[in-house]
C-alpha cells in the first residue's frame, strides 16, 4: 500500500495551486488566504485515511476548505472581540511602499490591484455560502450542479445563492462608486 | 433573460445601470482571480509547512521580515500561540489577585479587630457600578494578556528572522504542539479567572445570585443573612481559613472540568456532545439537589437564600456554573457534529 505522505503528494500536487488561489479568494487578505489554505492542507492530511476515491480528492480538499472557511467565519465575532493579527491601513500602506512585504510586482497595474481591492471587498460583503458560490461559480468556473455536489444543497438554491451575492454586490458597488478605471479581463480568466 | 433563465423585470435605464456594473463587477472578479493566482508558495513549501517533507531544504526565496516568518507560520498558529499564553497570564493572575485579597482581608481583621472587612460603605460590589467594574477588569486582564502575547509572538518572530536559518521545520513544530492546548488553556485560564472573581465575591458576602434574587435583602460579611425586617439567618465566626479552603476546592474542581469542557470544544478529545449534556444536567440537579436539601423546596429556597453555610453556597454555585458550562459546551459539539460530521464535510467519502 502506498504510504500516506508519498499518496498526499501525489493527490495535492496537481491542485496546489488553483486550490490556494479558491483560498485567497474566499479571504479578506491574501495572508488570511494563505493561512486558510495551511490549515485546510493539514485538516486534509489527518484526515486523508478517510478517503476512499482518489478521483475525488480535488473536490474533498475544496470542502475541507469551505468548511474551515466557514469555521473561521463563525470565529469573525472573537476576532472582532480581540482583534490580533489584522494590519492595520497603515501598516498595509508601509509595508507596501517600503517593499518589505510587496505582494505587488512590476506587472501587476495599480489599476489592477484596486480592482482586485474593490472585488475583495464586494466579496467580504457577503454571507460566507454566497462568497464561496460566487467565487467557485464566477472564478473557479464550476458548473451549478457542482456546487451544488459541494455544498450538499439542491441546484436551485445555488442558483438562489448565485443570485442574491451578485445582488448584493451590485448593491456594495452602488454605494461605493467605482473611480478608476477597470481591467479587462483576459480571456479564459473567468467565464 | 439573464444568465440564470430568469426573466429580468425591472426598467430599461435599472437595467442600463445594473449592466454597467455587471461589466465593472466581472472586471474586478477576474482582477481578483489574477490576484490570487500570482504568486503562490512552492509546492514543496506547503509540504515542508504541513511537516510531509521531514528534510529542510533551501528557501526558496530569503526571509523578507518577521511578518513574513510569522505568515509562513500561519498566523493561525501566532493567534493560537498568544492566546495559549494569555490563558496561562490569566490563571497567573487570577492565582496572585486571590493571594493579595487574602492577605489583605487578613490584616484587616488583625489590625482591626473587626468581622466586618467590607463595610458597605467602604466597598459595596453588589451595586451595578460594581459589577460593571468587574466586567471591565476582566476584559482589560484578558486583553493585557493577549497583547503581552502577541508582542512575545513578534519577538520569536524576530529572533527566528535574526538567525537567518532555516528553521521552519523545527518552529512548525513546536507551534504546532503549543497549539494543541491553546484552545483548552485559553477558557481554562478565562474561567478559572472568572471562577476565583466570582468566589472571592460569594464569600465576601454579596453573592451575584442575591443580587439577582434579591432586592431589599443583603448579606452582611458577618453571614448575617436579613428578612424582610429580622435577621434569618447569621454566622458569627467566619473564618479565613475556611473561605481559602473552599476556594482551594472549588479552583481545584473548576481546572480540570474547564480543561475537559475546552479541550471537548477545541475537538482534541472525541468527546461526545451526549457525554457533555449529561453531566452538565447531572452537575445542575446535583446543585439544585443541595440547594433545597435543608430548606425545603427550590422556590423557597430561592425566595429566602437560606442556605445554611457558605461551603453549601458555594458548592451549589459551582455545580450550577459548571453546569451551564457543560451543557454550553454540547451545545458547541453538537453543532459542530451536525455541521461536519453526519452531514458530512470530511467523513462522507
Amino acid at each position: 500500500m502506498e504510504p500516506r505522505p508519498e499518496r498526499f503528494r501525489r493527490l495535492l500536487e496537481p491542485v496546489h495551486d488553483r486550490t490556494l488561489a479558491f483560498a485567497r479568494c474566499l479571504c479578506k487578505s491574501r495572508s488570511d488566504g494563505d493561512d486558510l489554505f495551511q490549515e485546510a492542507v493539514l485538516r486534509s492530511l489527518a484526515k486523508l485515511d478517510g478517503l476512499r476515491d482518489d478521483g475525488a480528492f480535488r473536490t474533498w480538499l475544496y470542502r475541507i476548505v469551505v468548511s474551515v472557511h466557514r469555521n473561521r467565519c463563525r470565529r469573525e465575532f472573537w476576532r472582532r472581540l480581540v482583534p490580533f493579527g489584522d494590519p492595520s491601513p497603515d501598516d498595509t500602506v508601509r509595508t507596501r511602499t517600503s517593499g518589505e512585504l510587496d505582494y505587488r510586482t512590476t506587472d501587476w497595474s495599480p489599476d489592477a490591484a484596486a480592482a482586485a481591492d474593490r472585488a475583495r471587498s464586494a466579496l467580504a460583503a457577503l454571507p460566507a455560502v454566497q462568497r464561496e458560490s460566487i467565487v467557485l461559480f464566477e472564478i473557479e468556473g464550476w458548473q451549478v450542479d457542482e456546487i451544488a455536489a459541494l455544498h450538499g444543497v439542491s441546484a436551485s438554491a445555488v442558483k438562489s445563492r448565485l443570485a442574491r451575492g451578485r445582488e448584493r454586490m451590485r448593491a456594495h458597488y452602488d454605494r461605493e462608486p467605482v473611480v478608476g478605471p477597470t481591467p479587462v479581463p483576459a480571456p479564459g480568466e473567468t467565464r | 433573460m439573464n444568465k440564470y433563465g430568469k426573466r429580468r423585470t425591472r426598467s430599461s435605464a435599472v437595467e442600463g445601470d445594473a449592466k454597467v456594473v455587471d461589466k465593472v463587477m466581472t472586471g474586478d472578479l477576474a482582477a481578483l482571480a489574477a490576484d490570487c493566482r500570482r504568486e503562490t508558495s512552492s509546492f514543496e513549501a506547503t509540504l515542508r509547512a504541513v511537516g510531509v517533507i521531514a528534510t529542510p531544504r533551501p528557501a526558496a526565496k530569503p526571509l523578507a521580515g518577521s511578518a513574513f516568518v510569522l505568515m509562513s507560520l500561519g498566523r493561525v498558529y501566532a493567534q493560537n500561540m498568544a492566546r495559549a499564553v494569555s490563558g496561562v497570564t490569566a490563571l497567573l493572575l487570577s492565582g496572585a489577585f486571590t493571594f493579595v485579597l487574602l492577605i489583605y482581608t487578613h490584616g484587616w481583621r488583625r489590625h482591626h479587630g473587626s468581622d466586618n472587612l467590607w463595610p458597605r460603605s467602604q466597598l459595596d460590589l453588589s451595586t451595578i457600578q460594581a459589577a460593571l467594574g468587574v466586567a471591565i477588569m476582566v476584559v482589560v486582564v484578558y486583553r493585557v494578556a493577549f497583547a503581552l502575547a502577541g508582542h512575545r509572538c513578534e519577538r520569536i518572530a524576530r529572533e527566528i528572522e535574526a538567525r537567518g536559518k532555516d528553521p521552519t521545520i523545527t518552529v512548525m513544530a513546536s507551534v504546532r504542539r503549543i497549539s494543541r492546548w491553546a484552545g483548552p488553556l485559553w477558557v481554562a485560564g478565562t474561567t478559572t479567572f472568572l471562577v476565583v472573581f466570582s468566589l472571592l465575591w460569594l464569600t465576601m458576602g454579596k453573592a451575584p445570585l442575591d443580587v439577582m434574587l434579591l432586592d431589599d435583602q443583603h448579606f452582611g460579611f458577618t453571614g448575617t443573612i436579613y428578612g424582610d425586617r429580622e435577621p434569618v439567618f447569621s454566622v458569627t465566626y467566619f473564618p479565613i481559613t475556611h473561605i481559602f479552603r473552599d476556594q482551594l476546592a472549588v479552583i481545584a474542581i473548576a481546572i480540570p472540568a474547564s480543561l475537559l469542557a475546552a479541550s471537548a470544544i477545541a475537538k482534541q478529545r472525541r468527546v461526545r456532545a451526549r457525554t457533555l449534556a449529561v453531566t452538565g444536567a447531572i452537575l445542575i440537579a446535583a446543585g439544585l439537589y443541595l440547594a433545597t436539601r435543608d430548606v425545603g423546596p427550590l422556590l423557597t429556597t430561592l425566595q429566602r437564600i437560606r442556605l445554611p453555610s457558605t461551603s453549601l453556597r458555594v458548592a451549589v454555585a459551582a455545580c450550577g456554573m459548571f453546569g451551564v458550562l457543560f451543557i454550553l459546551s454540547a451545545v458547541v459539539v453538537w453543532r459542530r457534529r451536525r455541521d461536519h460530521g453526519t452531514c458530512g464535510i470530511e467523513e462522507s467519502r
